[in-house]
């Protein structure tokens, strides 16, 4: 299988007007091909920069991340991205941006294209939005026609980063659900690394949860996500386990992000 | 019905009634002779427009403005057949210069084909030195905004070009260039270039970073990315400096045109003020403003259709 993912010793900055700072210091973990991997963390906790260089947006500082054994140095065809906003170019509708991406990464002929532009089009519910550009779409049909295109690309790993972060409470429930079935029925088995602020919706995707620390980028903890697929969120809070491990999650985060209760965002 | 009649008791139509009414009035002696029949005729043939408009056009928005524009132009005329040969406002003194309207509509009958003629060659005069500097002004824009990112000097540099008038190339563009045309064409390139250049560096610094961070993780090669992501991305923005650069155009065609041009609707407002007949001058200069408003009007709507996926 591919699509192995091995971190070493990564240190990565952010820089910007006010200089570079560290946000990764010597991580190291591993994602098996075929994971579904969550990244949690407070804002500015790197998890973004993580993805960047996975992304291979972001050289990094030091160390740096392999996958199937090679050194991640730019983006490439094994890897589809679908970020939180501006995946999509508005110029382009929906059917176009799907085939765009596809002439970009995959050898076909237009017809092929446009066959399985549209296979993936009714796939995330967007059947009679082909032709409709971005703007006029709402948030979460723009995000289920980015995930489109990055499930078309056919890549051994899928990146996203905070995919559902803009999207309200029921339709992000959807949209979770939509992804997993979707990563479920694929006949290849993608890696997944998924970055998200939000607890909930990390428990629900993932196999595995890993927490990093809110400075310096450092796993603060991780935890094994053993509750049987497929999963909906109709059932997902009776499993055994659910509660306990969400409860877990919580404590640590809000222990690991002192100013993050202020938020509210968590309150249980 | 009532709504239809709503539609005709409008105030441009009672303008045009007024316009009618001014014809009656008696003339002062006036070294022009006026030829009411034309303002009449012409009259009619705009009342006609807004008679069909109003009827016919069903959106609100749309016919308010083309009827507004209308009641303008009535409103105008009035002004315009009043202050001339019904009140001689100026004084004699000033009579040739400012001739009876129908004296200038005059004008468009009889001078009709060689009119044809100067706007067709003053189009193309417009056309050529416009499209050189767009095809040329784009493309370095492009490559200049994304390759060098030099962008804050270039930026400097072309405000300091765009703000020198094109006029002053006239004696280098004469003795430099192998035809009096192309020195014209010159004039109007220089207009189109530099605003150009400069909208489209600005446009390609300011494309959202999300943007072409999305093109990079489709690993999209370097033509790719600069003709199919760059330049749509930029384009709401170039079409500022495009916008600028027709407007100067047809500012500069009277002067490019001056340049032994022996056609063209400038060369023909020009001939004829300097021999002193400001009828026909009058004439020509109502022509370009006609030419300009269609070709804007052409404009927009090319505008309209490539920036489709914008929200409005």
């Amino acid at each position: 299988m591919v699509g192995k993912i091995e971190i070493k010793n990564l240190s990565a900055e952010y820089a910007d007007k006010n200089g570079k700072f560290t946000v990764l210091k010597d991580l190291s973990f591993n994602i098996q091909a075929g994971e579904f991997v969550s990244i949690i963390g407070s804002s500015g906790c790197g998890k973004s920069t993580l993805l960047g260089v996975l992304q291979g947006l972001i050289a990094p500082s030091a160390g740096g991340a392999y996958i199937d054994g090679e050194k991640i140095t730019a983006p490439g065809h094994n890897r589809a991205v679908v970020f939180q906003h501006y995946s999509l170019f508005p110029w382009m509708t929906v059917q176009k941006n799907i085939m765009f991406g596809l002439k970009q990464v995959r050898d076909l002929s237009r017809a092929e294209c446009s066959e399985i532009a549209l296979g993936f089009i009714e796939k995330v519910g967007l059947k009679g939005f082909e032709h409709k550009y971005p703007f006029q779409l709402s948030g979460g049909m723009q995000q289920r026609a980015a995930i489109a295109r990055a499930m078309a690309l056919d890549s051994d790993i899928l990146l996203m980063d905070e995919p559902f972060g803009a999207i309200d409470a029921k339709n992000r429930s959807k949209m979770q659900e939509l992804l997993l079935s979707l990563w479920d029925n694929e006949k290849k088995a993608k890696t997944v690394v998924f970055v998200t602020h939000d607890i909930d919706e990390a428990i629900f995707l993932s196999d595995r949860i890993i927490m990093l620390t809110n400075s310096l980028g450092q796993i603060a903890a991780e935890f094994e996500v053993p509750f049987p697929r497929p999963r909906v969120h109709s059932t997902i809070r009776e499993t055994p386990g659910y509660v306990s491990l969400r409860n877990k999650l919580m404590s640590l985060f809000y222990d690991e992000n002192p100013g993050a209760a202020a938020g509210m965002e968590y309150t249980i | 019905m009532k709504r239809m009649l709503k539609r005709i008791f409008i105030i441009p139509n009672a303008l045009f009634a007024i316009l009618l009414l001014a014809q009656l009035l008696p003339n002062k002696p006036y070294r022009i002779e006026d030829r009411p029949l034309y303002t009449v005729v012409l009259a009619a043939a705009v009342e006609a427009v807004l008679l069909i408009v109003s009827l016919a056009v069903k959106k609100d928005r749309p016919r308010r403005v083309i009827s507004d524009v209308i009641g303008c132009v009535f409103a105008f005329l009035i002004f315009w057949v009043l202050a001339t040969i019904k009140f001689d406002l100026p004084g004699n003194a000033k009579q040739a210069v400012f001739p009876p309207p129908g004296a200038v509509f005059e004008k468009f009958a009889v001078d009709f084909a060689p009119m044809l003629i100067n706007v067709r060659d003053s189009i193309f005069l417009i056309l050529d030195g416009y499209l050189i500097g767009v095809v040329t002004a784009i493309p370095l824009g492009l490559f200049f905004g994304w390759n060098l990112r030099i962008g804050d000097a270039a930026g400097y540099l072309t405000k300091f070009f765009s703000s020198i008038s094109p006029l002053v190339y006239i004696p280098y563009a004469i003795v430099l260039l192998p035809t009096f045309r192309a020195a014209s064409v010159f004039v109007i390139f220089m207009a189109t270039f530099w605003p150009t250049l400069a909208s489209t560096m600005s446009g390609v610094l300011n494309v959202e970073k999300r943007i072409i961070d999305s093109a990079k993780t489709l690993c999209v090669g370097r033509f790719t990315m600069l003709f199919q992501i760059i330049l749509p991305a930029a384009l709401p923005q170039i079409f500022i400096g495009l916008y600028q650069g027709l407007s100067v155009s047809f500012i500069l065609l009277v002067s490019a045109e001056m340049i032994g041009a022996r056609s063209g609707l400038g060369y023909y407002v020009n001939n004829y003020a300097n021999f002193g007949n400001y009828t026909s001058a009058l004439a020509g200069v109502i022509t370009i403003g006609v030419v300009v408003a269609f070709i804007t009007f052409l404009f927009n709507l090319l505008q309209r259709f490539l920036l489709r996926w914008k929200q409005q």
